[in-house]
């Protein structure tokens, strides 16, 4: 019992950040340009051809063991191709992102050249190869993408013995979608309104990420009525996010009840939600100082009357479901993750809590000001895809709970800090800012010169989800595939943000 | 389109976007499209209306010109959202719409960035109206 909630992630401070980077530059003294801290990470950047001592240096000094493998990303900062490899550790604070640049002009090949050095030492690195993996390998059934939302946007191709999963590889080409730099010649107000389809399930998320990296970059303090009605708006995304995730469990279950009773409760949330920002899904509602509109005491009080009905109704899914024999028979034991595999594979969020590793930014961290409110983190035992959820309902309450609080306590005073945004000028640095959205952390790296933005990278935590379903599917049947990778909430708007399309 | 739309209908959505969520959200019973005998299939076999919707690439339009080969006739395509009607918010070369209107006929184009569900089962109860 003891080790199931030992903390894995101690709380994170810049004390010990400040000493990991002095420790980083003694350590790395002759093998890299430069390392710069940026909001939650330390920058490195280092020549390519280094690439194989330094992260043979962060994975094995015991000062450093940098075990987890966030992900790879492109960027692009004075008309010149870059890689940015992301390494965490879950034994100390260390989370850096190594900049280095392209080996070649083809996005493709020096994803291919990356990934062959880096999959010495991380397992996950495998995925960035792309199609050149899959060419060679030997699958007897090939799956195309599904109808339902976090099933269709990658292909998965199986090596199958009768009807057990021996080997199995997972092909996104149909989600390469997205231009290289989409955002080149954007203004600021217009890339807030549209960066919320990077992950649709909870459109609230990714537009609070870029809005706040902004503000750190500013030095902005928000009022306190703004912090609220972030929070609050977070709070309720994070509900429909979780029901979605329960009523498409259910609806692969073909267990019609669960399956209508959550699409009310969703509704009933999306409802309050239009009423504060005018719209049900892609809220456009954040802005840099604050946010668009102030909440009136009419939908306050809307809130309240909904809140004792949401509390019963979803209790009332939750008793029904987890009393239900065939529900739980065919949820349990299947899908395990380990702590170990999760954490391998740079899994955050609930399924990463399902585990049993205690992870959370908004305890953990200062995210917003949630440190006024009380709430718990709610933590599994087993891994398995029922364990995943129960997580979902149990942090369902502890929002609501967050919800009550805060429409309790809510602050007077300005909800938005005017600035110039169309003269707004900034101090031409580097950030990095990560939140924790429902899915897990959810991260921006952002190049900024005097204007306007210069390289922006968007990386959900989706796309290790979806490497690390490779890994569980092995050994189960056909039969839970949809279920398994179901279970882990992915997003395809993260996936999507994470490749860039190579040709059209 | 043959009256016989007009008792029963079927529906696969095909792509990957935001509207996704909206569109089945009409499944639920708040909206509930099931009473006007309208239903979601799996297969492109049983469809009789093809919903495209969302991102995609080369790669993702030969698939949903693959879909609407295998569907019987009679059948037809609705078009949903800004990213197929209009231009594609991050691929700004995308000629996804040029490409089918080539191919297929377009019965219904629902604007919207994501289109409100009523707008959809408007839509859908249009087209069963008039054939």
């Amino acid at each position: 019992m003891n080790d199931i909630n030992n903390k894995t992630y101690p709380l994170p401070g810049m004390v010990f950040r400040e000493e990991l980077k002095s420790d980083l530059e003694f350590i790395l003294k002759d093998k890299v340009d430069r390392i710069t801290s940026t909001g939650f990470d330390l920058l490195i950047e280092l020549p390519p051809e280094n690439l194989y001592v330094v992260v043979k240096e962060l994975k094995e000094n015991p000062r450093l063991r940098a075990n987890i493998f966030g992900g790879m990303n492109t960027c692009k900062s004075n008309k010149r191709n870059f890689l940015l490899v992301n390494l965490r550790s879950a034994y100390n604070d260390l989370s850096v992102l190594l900049k280095m640049k392209m080996q070649s002009d083809d996005i493709e090949t020096s994803y291919i050249e990356t990934a062959d050095i880096l999959g010495e030492f991380y397992k996950a690195a495998a995925f960035y190869k792309g199609v050149s993996r899959i060419a060679g390998c030997d699958f007897n059934i090939e799956i195309p993408p599904g109808i339902l939302d976090g099933l269709d946007c990658f292909d998965i191709d199986i090596y199958a013995d009768e009807d057990k999963v021996k080997e199995a590889w997972i092909d996104t080409c149909v989600s390469k979608v997205l231009d290289y730099e989409f955002y080149r010649d954007m203004k600021i107000y217009n890339l807030i309104a549209i960066i919320s389809r990077f992950d649709w399930k909870a459109g609230i998320f990714p537009e609070l990420c870029l809005c706040s990296a902004i503000e750190e970059l500013l030095k902005l303090k928000l009022t306190r009525r703004a912090q609220y009605i972030r929070m609050l708006l977070c709070e309720l995304f994070r509900i429909s996010n979780h029901l979605y995730f329960i009523l498409n469990i259910c609806n692969i279950l073909q267990y019609d009840i669960g399956y209508s009773m959550c699409h009310l409760e969703r509704e009933r949330i999306l409802g309050l939600i239009e009423t504060i920002t005018g719209s049900r899904v892609v809220p456009n509602f954040i802005r840099i100082g604050g946010v668009k509109r102030n909440i009136e005491e009419e939908t306050l009080s809307d809130i309240r009357k909904n809140l004792p009905l949401l509390f019963e109704n979803i209790r009332r899914i939750e008793k029904i479901m987890m009393d239900d024999f065939l529900i739980i028979e065919r949820l349990e034991n299947i899908g395990i993750i380990s702590k170990n595999i999760a954490l391998e594979y740079g899994v955050t969020g609930p399924n990463l809590r399902a585990s049993g590793v205690r992870n959370d930014l908004r305890k953990d961290n200062d995210f917003i000001s949630y440190r006024d409110l009380s709430f718990t983190t709610p933590v599994g035992r087993e891994g398995d895809c029922l364990e995943r959820v129960i997580i979902r309902f149990r942090e369902i309450f502890q929002s609501l709970k967050l919800v009550n609080q805060i429409i309790n306590n809510f602050p007077e005073g300005d909800y938005i800090k005017k600035i110039n945004l169309p003269h707004l000028e900034f101090q031409p640095g580097v950030i990095s800012q990560d939140i924790e959205c429902p899915h897990g952390i959810f991260k921006i790296y952002m190049e900024v010169g005097e204007r306007n933005i210069d390289s922006l990278v968007i990386k959900g935590p989706s796309v290790n989800s979806l490497i690390m379903g490779e890994e569980i599917i092995k050994g189960e049947s056909l039969e839970d595939i949809d279920l398994i990778l179901m279970s882990l909430d992915i997003s395809p708007g993260e996936i999507m943000s994470a490749q860039y399309k190579t040709e059209y | 389109m043959s009256a016989i739309f007009k008792s029963n209908l079927n529906l696969l959505v095909t792509g990957y976007g935001c509207c996704k969520q909206d569109i089945f959200a009409v499944q639920g019973a708040l909206y509930d499209i099931q009473r006007f005998c309208i239903n979601f299939v799996n297969t492109p076999e049983d469809a009789d209306l093809l919903v495209v919707q969302g991102f995609y690439n080369k790669e993702g339009i030969i698939r949903v010109l693959n879909i609407y080969e295998r569907m019987s006739n009679p059948r037809g395509v609705i078009a949903v959202g800004t990213c197929v009607l209009n231009k594609n918010l991050f691929s700004k070369n995308s000629k996804l719409l040029a490409w089918l209107r080539s191919t297929v006929k377009i019965y219904m184009y629902v604007p919207g960035c994501p289109p409100r569900p009523e707008a959809f089962i408007y839509a859908v109860l249009r087209i069963m109206n008039e054939s």
